[in-house]
């Protein structure tokens, strides 16, 4: 009997190894929804997790808006999501920066009902600011210097604001930041420093929405021999929360009047400077006044 | 060439959203954005293709009380500045 069972696992190893490897499961949640990140590989999880880590749950919650894949294939890696096309990549980094990206499009596609805009969100005193600007332009610094002074964290790459209630919701992709040694850098040298995680306490992520108070548009030069704000008209506010919005080019008609409505309520100004601490603490300084004031 | 006698319609596909005294223009054809602050909202309005921009010059001189020197080159500019971005056409 022995005998016959081992003849019939090698006339088909498939028998043998008929158990699919394990497939371990983690879980990234925005609003009520979350999205399944699954692989074969725990290490490989780690790598992907440690972009999300501040909206990772312990169990899925709501609905399940995609389960993503990502494992090692022959040397590279793939990327998909269940019944879809593979995307075959070479190198790891490669892999969980696309993963990534179609995690945040999920998110982003799922809520058409509210703006994404590229910004770093924080809150100070339970009111919300965000900061708008495009790629290098200091966002995550800037962020980073606002939680020094206590400031909540909500996001450094992505404000969703719901423009009904004019909160914007705490979207927190892990922080990092670019350590540059300081000077001038073209965007495209800029772009191939890596950037370095910023620790978080988790106790320092907001959770809910937070009614957003001011908008600041980012325009970094080292030149300038001080920090200036220059408030905005609400035409120009909608017209550079367009610029920077992620939403989709097909819902821009709607999307215009939304922007409109949050603009008219919030104000704006573009923020000149040339270092992230003094501009935080000339902003920090500026909302104490404001909320001492009668 | 936008000359005085020139009549600058606005295109029928732009969408308008007015804010306090500002309007923002849409066009979802050629997805171009633009802010327009109330006197350049003002004659946006007038470019109907009713009008030519010497009527549009005259119009806005009156409403807002000043001479017609001094408001044509503002017009003029407003009305280039809009043709160039293919929010008129005339």
């Amino acid at each position: 009997m022995r005998i016959a069972r081992q003849r019939l696992a090698s006339k088909d190893p498939g028998l043998i190894g008929a158990a699919a490897p394990p497939i371990y499961p983690i879980y990234a949640a925005f609003a009520n929804d979350h999205v399944s990140i699954c692989s074969e590989s725990r290490s490989l999880l780690w790598y992907v997790a440690r972009n999300v880590e501040p909206m990772l749950t312990l169990e899925p919650t709501g609905t399940n808006l995609g389960t993503f894949y990502i494992n090692q294939l022959n040397g590279g890696f793939t990327v998909h999501e269940r019944d879809s096309s593979e995307h075959r990549l070479r190198d790891l980094q490669s892999a969980v920066r696309s993963l990534h990206h179609l995690l945040i499009k999920r998110f982003i596609d799922s809520r058409p009902d509210l703006l994404w805009i590229h910004a770093g969100a924080v809150a100070f005193a339970g009111e919300a600011l965000i900061l708008v600007a495009p790629t290098g332009q200091g966002k995550s610094t800037l962020v980073g210097e606002f939680l020094e002074w206590g400031c909540s964290y909500l996001s450094d790459e992505i404000a969703p604001i719901d423009p009904v209630s004019g909160a914007v919701l705490p979207f927190p992709v892990s922080p990092w930041k670019r350590i540059t040694m300081g000077g001038h850098l073209p965007l495209e040298r800029l772009q191939k420093i890596p950037k370095v995680p910023m620790r978080v306490a988790p106790t320092a992520v907001g959770t809910g929405p937070i009614p957003l108070r001011q908008i600041y548009f980012l325009c970094h030069n080292l030149r300038l021999p001080t920090t200036s704000i220059e408030s905005c008209t609400p035409g120009t506010t909608v017209l550079e929360m367009a610029r920077n919005s992620f939403n989709s080019d097909e819902t821009r008609v709607p999307e215009l009047a939304r922007l409109c409505t949050v603009a008219n309520r919030v104000s704006a100004a573009y923020l000149h400077y040339a270092f992230a601490a003094a501009a935080a603490c000339e902003i920090i300084r500026t909302l104490i006044s404001r909320s001492e004031s009668p | 060439m936008i000359t005085g006698q020139s009549i600058p319609s606005r295109l029928r596909s732009v969408l308008d959203y007015k804010l306090l005294d500002e309007l923002v223009i849409y066009d979802p054809v050629s997805a171009k954005v633009a802010a327009l602050n109330s006197s350049a909202g003002a004659i946006w309005e007038l470019c109907d293709g009713s009008r030519s921009v010497d009527a549009i010059c005259k119009e806005v001189a009156e409403h807002f009380g000043v001479s017609l020197e001094e408001v044509s080159m503002h017009v003029r500019v407003a009305v280039e500045r809009l043709y160039e971005l293919g929010l008129l056409c005339v």
